[in-house]
């Protein structure tokens, strides 16, 4: 996995709502963006760009980022920048009530099982920290392998990826300078 | 920026519920969350509810749309 690959994991479950709800994103480019995170098609900036622009605009106001370079820089905006953004209430999201906020946070949870009896990979998380959950089940679209007791990323019901709690001390410490 | 629209359920069957959108309805998977009632609302994920959400911030929101 690569910056731009985790990107557009953090960004998919946004462009599935973007499709459901408001057509934003048509059912062939939410494809294309799987794909992309999946790493099967070739990253495609100027259509991410188009596709998401708040997140582009938040990252070059917020952390000063032109453009997608390094993990640690995608995990800092989304786990802080993205997520103070919705503390703060900007924009739109000053409509939106309390647990959907607390829905389109990027969090840091701990696994506490695989759910076996669906079909794809689901998972049963745990809060990790003072973090406030209420999913009741997470959709493994790109973490198949997570086991309990492992540290994941998710955001809106969707794994993003695995964390070590050292990684997310050290963004969380270098996101505060 | 990132958004969620909460589904209002209208039929349950099974495991399976019937989502309320006002311009469509869904069926999705309700395996995760027992004891559902219509009249709840909801969040969705690839095809499963995967929260509940508070009736009154739900319609509070969704009139706000």
């Amino acid at each position: 996995m690569n910056a731009q690959q985790l990107f557009l994991r953090y960004a998919y479950s946004c462009g599935e709502v973007q499709r459901d709800c408001f057509q934003d994103i048509t059912p062939e480019e939410l494809e294309r963006i799987k794909q992309m995170a999946l790493g099967d098609e070739k990253f495609d900036e100027a259509f991410v760009r188009d596709k998401y622009p708040a997140a582009f605009e938040r990252m070059q106001r917020k952390m000063k980022l032109s453009t997608i370079s390094t993990e640690e820089e995608i995990d800092s905006y989304f786990l802080l920048a993205h997520n103070e953004a919705i503390e703060e209430r900007e924009g739109n999201y000053s409509k939106l009530p309390d647990d959907i906020c607390e829905y389109c946070k990027a969090k840091v949870v701990q696994v506490v099982e695989r759910i076996d009896k669906l079909p794809g990979t689901w998972y049963k998380v745990t809060p990790f920290g003072n973090e406030v959950v209420h999913q009741e089940a997470v959709h493994g679209e790109f973490v198949d392998d997570a086991e309990p007791g492992e540290l994941v990323v998710i955001h809106q019901g969707v794994v993003v990826r695995k964390i070590s709690e050292e990684y997310y001390t050290k963004i969380k410490q270098k996101y505060a300078r | 920026m990132c958004l969620a629209i909460p589904g209002k359920v209208i039929k349950i069957d099974g495991e399976q519920a019937t989502l309320d959108y006002g311009e469509e309805q869904r069926v999705v998977g309700a395996q995760f969350t027992p004891n559902l009632k219509i009249g709840e609302y909801v969040l969705v994920q690839a095809k499963m509810i995967v929260q509940r959400v508070p009736k009154e911030q739900a319609e509070k929101f969704l009139e706000s749309l």
